[in-house]
């Protein structure tokens, strides 16, 4: 059973950020390895000195930006990220008990296009608007086949609501019966967090795209909220598939948070081991191979139902 | 200028027919002389229609000014580096940051003069790495391909792909990993191709293309002063 806490939405925030900063230190460690750096520890801060460095930083200014809508887009982002986590239960604990939980993760990652398109649109570049719209390209990709996925884990459960989902893996972990969705569903979180090897909407060959002109606090806000949303999808991954809280010894909060982690360090670690996937290559993949084995797997979830 | 819009002083866009004779708003967005992983100097002056270039014109700032010394020329700089700078920029811009992490290192540890015993074996690693990657070989397929004629420099022949396994294969091989400079160089001839091969490409698939073709603009202001 899932119990649904006021005080939680207080305690969200505060989980996820952390989350969030050691999904970043341990990107930025991996970095440093690869860059054959001599104390990868010490780059483990890197993203907090980085942060700190926006903070003071002066923001940068465009010709005509749309100011309102390019500033906004980095809180839209976070704040969307935040809310997407709320019926994400924690051990059997949940700051929302929605009975259409799925539904509602699902609506708060798709803010997440509005968001992105707004950054890459507001600075008024053409760097930016082009990494925008690589983005909108990415979710006409991976939405569909996110959608089945998130379709076919309900199915399992014959019901929408988060709790019911971790009820019906008391016995079988949907994961098990149902790899292909896990795996769909991990690939789709990375493209929506926009992360390695998605990262195209941002990626260096047009200058950080829709990350072009961002600066000082406004770039803080929507890198966090990136990232955010990456612990997000990742968080999602437990109750979905991994039979949320249940497991040995440990209380199922801690069960929880460890097998986030590790959803998120896998996340991260796989992400930087593949070039970045270009749009065009992305669509095909996804429409001839993902969406054909996600609706496989749906059709399987749903006789094994029956 | 009544009845046209301003924003912010700038005039809209353009119109123009796109590939597909639509009519689309065209911007003139130059790419260089200055940007990360590009060579310096090199400007390209595309029509942008979305992120297609509709035409390209490329052009070579500062030759006149230059001293004809190029830095890949100079004592010390065993072509093993140039291929190690030019993979390095390659797959970074490819999106496999980790990978060009480690050629850049490597190529700094061949400048600084490491023997050749101690730097071969982290060398092949990396290489297998890259060659192991069937990603790469899915994304790179295809990009610029050049016009295989008579006057195609060998080492510029194929697509992408070919070129960057080029560089990988020839490190590997003890023979050529300690070749000196290579003074007839293929830059001259990709900055002619280059306009050619751009149009029609999407901005990705363009950075793509100027990365692996390896322009070393230095190399231009030594055929400069070679020719008078």
């Amino acid at each position: 059973m899932v119990e649904t806490t006021a005080w939680g939405v207080l305690l969200l925030p505060v989980i996820l950020g952390l989350f969030a900063v050691g999904a970043a230190a341990f990107d930025a460690t991996l970095a440093a390895r690869a860059a054959g750096v001599a104390a990868p520890r010490s780059a483990a801060l890197a993203p907090l000195r980085s942060a700190a460095g926006l903070l003071v930083q002066q923001r940068r200014r465009t010709l005509a930006a749309d100011t309102l809508l390019w500033r906004a887009a980095g809180m839209v982002l976070l704040v969307a990220a935040v809310l997407a986590s709320l019926v994400t239960p924690l051990g059997q604990w949940a700051v929302g008990d929605l009975s259409a939980g799925v539904v509602w993760f699902n609506a708060m990652e798709i803010v997440a296009w509005a968001a992105v398109w707004l950054a890459g649109w507001g600075a008024n570049s053409a760097f930016g608007l082009v990494g925008g719209y690589r983005f909108v390209a990415q979710g006409l990709a991976y939405e569909l086949p996110h959608m089945f996925v998130l379709t076919t884990a309900a199915l399992g459960a014959g019901s929408l609501r988060v709790a019911d989902i971790v009820a019906a893996q008391q016995d079988l972990w949907f994961v098990v019966w149902m790899p292909v969705a896990f795996a769909v569903y991990l690939l789709s979180v990375l493209a929506m967090a926009f992360a390695g090897p998605f990262n195209h909407a941002v990626s260096s060959d047009v200058a950080g795209g829709v990350l072009a002109e961002l600066s000082g606090v406004d770039r803080l806000v929507f890198v966090a909220g990136r990232w955010v949303l990456l612990v997000s999808g990742a968080a999602m991954a437990v109750p979905l598939f991994l039979g949320g809280g249940s497991g040995p010894l440990l209380p199922d909060w801690l069960w929880t948070l460890v097998k986030t982690a590790l959803v998120l360090a896998a996340l991260v670690w796989a992400g930087r081991r593949v070039p970045t996937i270009r749009m065009e290559r992305f669509e095909e993949i996804s429409w001839m191979v993902l969406i054909p084995a996600t609706l496989l797997q749906a059709l399987f979830v749903s006789l094994v139902v029956i | 200028m009544d009845g046209m819009q301003l924003a912010g002083g700038v005039p809209m866009a353009g119109r123009a027919d796109d590939r597909d004779g639509l009519t689309l708003d065209q911007l003139h967005v130059p790419l260089g002389p200055l940007l990360p992983l590009w060579p310096p100097g090199l400007v390209v002056r595309t029509k942008l229609q979305g992120d297609v270039i509709q035409q390209a014109a490329v052009e070579v700032l500062g030759i006149g000014d230059a001293r004809g010394d190029a830095f890949w020329l100079r004592p010390g700089r065993p072509l093993k580096a140039r291929w190690l700078d030019a993979s390095a920029a390659l797959l970074a811009i490819a999106g496999w940051a980790d990978a060009a992490a480690v050629a850049r290192r490597l190529r700094d540890q061949v400048l600084t003069g490491t023997p050749q015993a101690e730097i071969a074996g982290p060398i092949r690693r990396w290489g297998r790495q890259v060659r192991r990657s069937r990603t790469l070989p899915w994304l790179l397929t295809g990009v610029g391909q050049v016009p295989d004629k008579p006057s195609t420099p060998r080492a510029l022949a194929g697509d992408a792909l070919t070129r960057l396994y080029r560089w990988v294969d020839s490190l590997a091989d003890p023979k050529t990993s300690v070749a000196p400079p290579d003074v007839a160089d293929g830059t001259p001839w990709a900055v002619d191709v280059l306009p050619s091969v751009l149009e029609g490409c999407e901005l990705a698939t363009a950075r793509l293309i100027v990365a692996s073709l390896d322009l070393d603009t230095d190399m231009l202001t030594v055929c400069e002063a070679h020719h008078g």
